[in-house]
């Protein structure tokens, strides 16, 4: 269990709700998340989930209808606590007549650090992003991604202790994804927490400690990436029958292991003879007499390999379970209230 | 407190920046320097008016009119302040600064703004002020260059013109804090360009109005007391025509004038209480808004000596020798001379301190749309 002192951000109860005189929109509905120093978490959800909204409400960019927490051990909605907080909005715009510099200059200023400070870290920044050689090109004359690169250098200037990225490599090429993956798990070792708000599931696999999926202004999971992906977790055996001996058939084969290993295991035929066994299990003792039944029954196992879901199959899972609950919530007459994410 | 400086600083160097970047800018710039250059070719002496050396004849304005400080101060005022930095600059100024909070409040950029370590009262406050530059610095360039070319032109070094500038960016911000108003609120450079347009058109509409209902009033008041003294002169007469046994036609005759006299003195009166009733509306009007002509007018009143100030309301008619200028009649003159007068004593906290509420209410309503809204 993390003390205090370890929680990078934690918020407890978010709930913003719009209202208008036409409708009422639930963005967030009492969300709960807690980040750790030097962990990176990513916040998944489809578009409109409420994402951005508690990343926003975390950076008082949009005021709460009501939230309890803390960031860096003070309250959320506290503005002193944003000069240790790095910041990197979706679809930011940087003033297009200042240079990469001058935009570092500018945004360290304005999180109050000082001169002589931002004249040394400027330069690192923007060689740590791969921008060395264009910091006194004009923003204008930027790709995307070399905006996105310079978006990642400005929320850095005030070495912060926390850092928010909604869509950090949006824009960017394969290698530059690479480069920010990789710096990023260089600031988790400095002990820096970083909550990460990403479409790109594949990318958060590789750089998430822990997750919370968010799906119509309600959080559906949280924890760790095994934590989310092991509701599929299974062992596979491919294994084929040897042409030296007599091997029994692939159907006599199952009827055997499916003896042995109960409804727990799956075996597919494939075209030509192999079989894939499939046991849902991870504790690798549990397929070790099929794989001695294999043997015995003259049948030569081609690879044995844990299998486990991905975060994109977690996140799947998750929405299509959250969608429908929504809808057996919709066709119940006492629900009466308009369900919707995001901002107006 | 270092923080507060480098985050102020940091805005209003910003703002340099964008202005910097903008041709608009630089165009009014040009012209302002343009501007002080005719400044430079103009000149007065005993004959009249000189432009390039050569003295224009025919026009009645030479030294001994005017000095040639007072003349060099008049032609800055009016032309330079009234003229130029009142009009033409101020809508460059307005159609180049309308996009400034609508941009700085426009998704993508405020977000990075608002994650910042300062109170949004206080970013709101700090970016309208850094907006005023663009105002700033027009006026301070053209101000400083007409000193140095008058400087140069009359010997004279007139340092109090330096008082145009916090008086022009005053004047430009009771109509930009509208446009920031605006701005803020719709987030469309288009709505508000216009509203600082509509506003400034309502003030000179009302100050129009007002000026007009003053002459009215004051012109009523004038003709009442004539009326009021022929009114007496008459039963004086018919007094005294009694006492010396007049025959009864011919008092009769003085009565029937003194009725209709006494007739139109009391249509007078009443058409003065309509005029009262119209000007002190107007008045009213005019105390809620700014006062765009009466602040740059203060500028005449700081630098000019009174006796200069006595000389522009000098009546021909009175100074022998003198032509009579303009189709206006005697009475007429005297009229627009008493308004005149009223409109000069009105007090610099009713010019500025009227005219800053409404700025201070303005910017307190947009600060707080700012300061509440979710972006």
């Amino acid at each position: 269990m993390p003390t205090a002192s370890d929680l990078a951000v934690d918020v407890y109860d978010a709930v913003k709700t719009y209202r208008s005189m036409r409708n009422t929109i639930h963005a967030l509905r009492g969300v709960s998340i807690t980040v750790r120093r030097g962990e990176v978490f990513g916040l998944l959800g489809p578009n409109g989930a409420g994402k951005s909204t508690l990343v926003k409400i975390l950076m008082t960019v949009i005021t709460p209808t009501s939230c309890q927490g803390t960031m860096l051990g003070k309250p959320i909605g506290d503005k002193p606590t944003l000069a240790k907080v790095g910041y990197l909005p979706e679809h930011h715009r940087f003033p297009d007549y200042l240079t990469a510099k001058q935009v570092l200059h500018f945004f360290g200023a304005m999180s109050g650090v000082d001169r002589a400070t931002r004249r040394k870290r400027a330069p690192m920044l923007l060689d740590m992003v791969g921008l060395s050689n264009a910091g006194n090109r004009t923003v204008r004359q930027f790709s995307k991604g070399m905006r996105q690169r310079l978006g990642l250098a400005q929320a850095m200037i005030n070495d912060p202790d926390m850092l928010l990225l909604d869509e950090p490599t949006d824009g960017v090429d394969p290698e530059g994804r690479r480069d920010i993956r990789n710096l990023l798990a260089n600031l988790r070792a400095a002990g820096k927490g970083i909550l990460i708000n990403t479409h790109i599931l594949a990318e958060l696999e590789l750089l998430c400690d822990r997750a919370a999926i968010i799906h119509s202004g309600e959080l559906h999971k949280q924890g760790t990436i095994a934590e989310l992906t092991t509701f599929n977790a299974a062992y596979e055996i491919e294994a084929r029958p040897t042409a030296a001996t007599p091997a029994p058939s692939a159907e006599a084969l199952t009827a055997d292991l499916a003896h042995l290993a109960g409804a727990q295991l799956q075996i597919t035929t494939k075209p030509t003879g192999e079989v894939l066994i499939r046991w849902a299990t991870t504790d690798p003792a549990d397929i070790q007499p099929i794989i001695d039944r294999l043997r015995a029954a003259a049948w030569q196992v081609t690879r044995v390999y844990p299998y486990r879901a991905t975060l994109e199959d977690a996140f799947i899972k998750v929405i299509e379970q959250a969608k429908a609950q929504e809808n057996a919530k919709r066709h119940t007459p006492a629900h009466s209230t308009p369900t919707a994410g995001g901002q107006p | 407190m270092t923080k507060v400086l480098t985050q102020t600083g940091a805005i209003f160097y910003d703002a340099y920046r964008e202005l910097n970047a903008r041709k608009m800018f630089w165009i009014s710039l040009g012209i302002s320097l343009l501007v002080v250059a005719c400044f430079a070719l103009i000149g007065i002496n005993e004959k009249g008016i000189s432009i390039a050396g050569f003295t224009i004849p025919g026009i009645p304005i030479n030294t001994g009119l005017f000095s040639e400080s007072f003349f060099y101060k008049l032609m800055f005022v009016n032309v330079g302040v009234n003229l130029w930095l009142g009009w033409a600059s101020t809508i460059l100024a307005l159609v180049s600064t309308a996009s400034i909070i609508p941009d700085f409040v426009s998704s993508g950029a405020i977000e990075n703004m608002l994650a910042r370590p300062i109170s949004r009262i206080r970013l709101f406050l700090t970016k309208y002020l850094a907006s005023l530059l663009f105002v700033f610095l027009q006026a301070t360039v053209f101000t400083a260059a007409s000193i140095l070319v008058i400087g140069a032109r009359s010997g004279e070094w007139l340092w109090g013109l330096m008082l145009g500038v916090p008086l022009v960016t005053l004047f430009f911000s009771y109509i930009y804090c509208v446009s920031a108003l605006v701005g803020v609120w719709t987030r469309s450079t288009l709505a508000a360009l216009l509203a600082a347009l509509a506003l400034w058109g309502v003030i000179l509409v009302v100050g129009i109005a007002e000026a007009a209902t003053l002459q009215w009033r004051v012109g009523h008041n004038t003709k009442i007391v004539t009326f009021q003294k022929d009114v007496e002169a008459t039963q004086l007469q018919i007094t005294k025509e009694t006492q010396a046994g007049a025959d009864a036609d011919r008092l009769q005759t003085l009565r029937t004038q003194l009725d209709r006299k006494q007739a139109d003195l009391a249509e007078r009166q009443a058409s003065l209480q309509s005029a009262e009733f119209w000007h002190n509306m107007m008045y009213a009007g005019k105390t809620i808004l700014p006062k765009t002509a009466e602040t740059k007018e203060l500028l005449l009143r700081a630098i000019a000596t009174d006796a200069e100030l006595e000389k522009l309301l000098d009546d021909p008619d009175d100074q022998p020798g003198r032509q009579n200028r303009g189709f206006l009649g005697p009475a007429d003159r005297r009229t627009m001379r008493e308004v005149q007068k009223i409109i000069d004593n009105r007090s610099v906290w009713w010019v500025l301190g009227t005219s800053a509420i409404f700025q201070l209410v303005i910017l307190a309503w947009a600060s707080r749309i700012f300061a509440k809204r979710d972006f």
